[in-house]
């Protein structure tokens, strides 16, 4: 079930909250967690009722686990704990290396070794990446006596909760868990529904009137390249921006929705995103990009592998084997594990800068507001040279859009604007004498995709984010850690619940309902 | 998170608003159906998403169906001779498409003609359609009375409608195209024929694969219209000059011509059209090299079902408004 569905929006969200605040009324808390994990299960089956057993059985397994490492025979036993650990970890890594890397596994021994492995073909069970994840950081958490006991119900709840099981926030403990132990939990409150159906519809507009309709832009391009076709220059950009802004305004519409939803049930769930297209740094995007993941592979893998305690090399080492292991967790192909090497070595090149900043002090423009503007034009275009990388089907389809990014196949405009350039003091024959083809280019739609494009770059580069919008309110848990603003947002502007808000709220929803029509998936499933 | 009043009235509005807004679409798409998919559609029908248009076929009493792609959609059958046509054709026609329609309506008939373009084969331009059978309805109810694209072609339905403008389909089948609506000879306009010609070009006669599996799907059809007892025609669409010279200096002639004769041998009863008579510039329209003219279609569909004289019904009765 999706949340930009009919049959979620009309029918299964208004069931399971309405139950869920009349059970809580009439019965007791605990039983209105029942309510909500029967009712988020239910939401996972729906997609395929098969892999029920799978989510079942691995939130046994890791509560089993968690119980066994905190249990008094064991706790002195410093060996058979770490054991233990191990034992949970890989049991949750095996999962999820065969339904998620077996194929690709096979695939890759065939094409090296010219093998000839034969695997069915596995299917990707929905959401196993988050939840494996979130259940690991569960039991290294408990290893180290960072939990609480918690009964089996409310850690089911923890893992399944439907507004996050699919594609996050991916949660800690810490932050969920207590909350379902408070005794508020189901009651109801006007102020969750009303922000929360805000947040709601804030990411529904995102997803289906922002990404849905700019879809059509990086699919052209992406689907040219794997044709082979050679791009122009601006088709090559229109695809790799138009990408660029489709991924953030579905994966943040997404995490706005889960974030709402969860709020109208009372809990707050973290921020996924904290404009990461404003970030002036490459550090300071993965501060700002998909907030709750950079955060579990910093603390999980990056820490654990030594961080920066040992030394210079083994840092850049440890940045290198976490981007690639974090390209990797986004999907099984060579495609993903070049994106997250490509920003790993981003990594060390910004944590070099900085070294060589402390030793020059006086590096024109550092500081100043230019030098903040050309900090995140940089970093916005190496991120957009990376999105290639994620998106494209293979290796020689991301070479076609970066060749013709780089110019490499020449500059085409719409023959149309030939005359209309040349009414400008004869620009067009200009541009022509300088190289520029007039003609078709079949990927690059004109004027109107490119304003589009322009609009949303100032979108993500002035607008506040959800979190400053909704600041007054505190819908959800802040986890960004990056720099704090050095500056204001140029326009800033605050939720609270008036009628304006309450029409611009109710007119945002009514119309992404009614460009529904065809739901469409979120880009973050498929990881 | 404390409870306030402000709260109450915010979530009052914003369920009163959205409520408005749902009634008012719904209302008007409801009223004006401007796709008749819920059947109440009574001011004409102004768009072309013929593929879901076709489920009407049955709203029309015939015993012949001609189906193909938009160059046959064109063809009045008020013009064919022997049987009461319905053109079933829609713009880009597949032959899956046209297999799992037929699958669904072609129970009755006498006769079904079949006309086919190149491209129809060319998977990778046209890639094959997922379709497993003809949907009987392209939206659900409320996704339909819920879609603002309805609500938009609602108005401008309302708005021809209200400046008398001919709706594009009449209940026949037929596609109203502009150059076979309007009365006036069209001049020809280089820059609209150099555009089609381009994109024959770059969609039609490019990066050629031929398909097995449409070719496939032809004997489907052959075979389902053989058990039903209904009499087949199949018959390759005229081409105009500019458009064989074309294919003849481009990469994909050989791709062409195999195309052809593997029909040929296929189906040995197949009428070939693309170098008769029909191949001259003035049997196509003027500025639309791809599309040959409605009188052009009637002429040749009735000299194959051997009446080439046949100039229309004399039955008195029109087929013409929806």
């Amino acid at each position: 079930m999706l949340f930009n569905s009919t049959v979620f929006i009309f029918v299964f969200l208004p069931i399971t909250l309405i139950c869920f605040y009349q059970i809580g009324r009439r019965s007791s808390a605990q039983a209105a967690i029942t309510w909500l994990v029967a009712a988020s299960l239910f939401f996972y089956g729906w997609w395929n009722p098969k892999y029920l057993g799978l989510i079942v059985g691995s939130m046994l397994f890791n509560y089993t686990c968690s119980i066994a490492l905190v249990s008094p025979k064991i706790l002195s036993l410093s060996k058979r704990r770490k054991g233990l650990l191990a034992l949970g970890v890989a049991g949750n890594l095996l999962i999820l290396g065969y339904f998620k890397y077996a194929n690709f596994f096979v695939d890759s021994l065939n094409q090296s070794l010219h093998t000839q492995f034969h695997l069915k073909t596995i299917i990707l069970p929905l959401a196993i990446s988050f939840f494996t994840f979130q259940q690991i950081a569960y039991l290294v958490d408990t290893y180290h006596l960072e939990t609480r006991k918690y009964d089996f119900l409310k850690y089911c709840l923890f893992v399944v909760f439907f507004p996050h099981l699919i594609a996050g926030p991916i949660t800690y403990h810490k932050e969920i868990l207590p909350q379902f132990l408070t005794k508020t939990i189901s009651r109801f409150q006007s102020r969750n529904l009303a922000v929360g159906l805000t947040i709601f519809s804030l990411g529904l507009f995102k997803k289906v009137m922002i990404a849905d309709h700019i879809s059509l832009y990086g699919n052209l391009v992406f689907a040219a390249a794997a044709r082979g076709e050679v791009l122009s220059f601006l088709e090559a950009w229109s695809g790799a921006l138009g990408y660029t802004f489709q991924l953030y305004f579905d994966f943040s519409g997404y995490s706005d929705m889960a974030i709402g939803l969860a709020c109208m049930f009372g809990i707050l769930l973290p921020f996924n995103f904290h404009s990461p297209y404003k970030a002036a740094s490459i550090i300071d995007f993965w501060y700002r990009w998909h907030m709750t993941l950079s955060r579990f592979l910093r603390n999980y893998i990056y820490i654990p592998l030594g961080g920066n305690r040992r030394g210079e090399v083994r840092r850049y080492l440890n940045i290198m084997i976490t981007m690639l292991l974090g390209g990797l967790w986004h999907g099984a192909g060579w495609t993903f594990v070049l994106w997250g090497g490509l920003h790993g070595l981003y990594l060390c090149v910004n944590h070099l800068w900085r070294k060589m900043k402390e030793k020059i002090p006086c590096i024109p423009f550092c500081g100043s507001c230019l030098g903040l503007w050309v900090s995140r034009m940089i970093t916005f275009f190496a991120v957009v040279f990376a999105w290639v990388f994620f998106r494209a089907n293979d290796l020689s389809s991301a070479v076609v859009i970066i060749k013709g990014m780089l110019g490499i196949n020449g500059i085409m405009i719409w023959e149309t604007y030939f005359e209309k350039l040349n009414r400008m003091g004869g620009l067009g024959e200009r541009l022509a004498g300088m190289g520029v083809v007039f003609g078709e280019p079949k990927c690059f739609l004109g004027l109107e995709q490119m304003s589009i494009l322009t609009f949303l770059l100032l979108w993500v580069i002035l607008m506040p984010n959800t979190q400053q919008f909704m600041a007054r309110y505190r819908p959800g848990i802040d986890i960004y850690k990056g720099p704090p603003e050095i500056r204001r947002d140029p326009i800033s502007f605050y939720w609270r619940p008036s009628a304006f808000w309450g029409v611009v709220t109710a007119v945002m929803f009514a119309v992404s309902i009614l460009n529904l029509s065809r739901a469409s998936e979120f880009l973050y499933f498929q990881f | 998170m404390g409870k306030t009043k402000p709260d109450h009235f915010y979530i009052a509005i914003f369920f009163a608003v959205t409520v408005a807004v749902f009634c008012v679409v719904a209302f008007v798409n409801f009223f004006i159906d401007p796709y008749n998919e819920l059947g109440r559609n009574r001011i004409g029908l102004y768009f072309l998403s013929d593929r879901q248009l076709k489920n009407r076929i049955n709203t029309f009493p015939h015993d012949a169906v001609i189906m193909g792609s938009s160059r046959v959609a064109n063809i009045n059958p008020q013009e064919l001779c022997g049987y009461r046509f319905y053109n079933a054709s829609f713009a880009s026609a597949l032959p899956e498409e046209m297999y799992f329609y037929l699958e669904k309506y072609a129970t009755h008939q006498k006769l079904v003609m079949i006309g086919l373009d190149f491209y129809m084969f060319n998977e990778s331009e046209y890639p094959l359609s997922e379709m497993k059978k003809w949907p009987d309805h392209y939206y659900a109810v409320h996704e339909y009375l819920l879609s603002w694209n309805v609500f938009r072609d609602s108005f401008i339905a309302l708005k021809k409608w209200s400046h008398q403008e001919p709706p594009l389909l009449d209940i026949n089948g037929r596609m109203n195209r502009g150059d076979s609506v309007s009365t006036a000879e069209p001049v020809f306009d280089p820059k609209e024929y150099n555009k089609w010609m381009k994109h024959l070009r770059e969609r039609e006669f490019h990066n050629v694969r031929l398909s097995k599996e449409r070719m496939t799907y032809l004997q489907r059809i052959k075979d389902l219209l053989d058990k039903r007892d209904i009499k087949h025609i199949f018959f390759i669409n005229p081409i105009q000059e500019d458009v064989y010279a074309l294919i003849k200096n481009s990469g994909s002639y050989h791709d062409f011509d195999l195309w052809r004769r593997i029909l040929k041998d296929r189906f040995p009863e197949i009428h070939d059209l693309t170098q008769g008579r029909y191949f001259k510039k003035s049997f196509f329209m003027i500025n639309d090299p791809s599309h040959y003219k409605a009188q052009t279609g009637a002429q040749f569909i009735n000299q194959i079902l051997g009446c080439p004289s046949y100039k229309g019904s004399n039955s008195g009765k029109s087929d013409k408004s929806s």
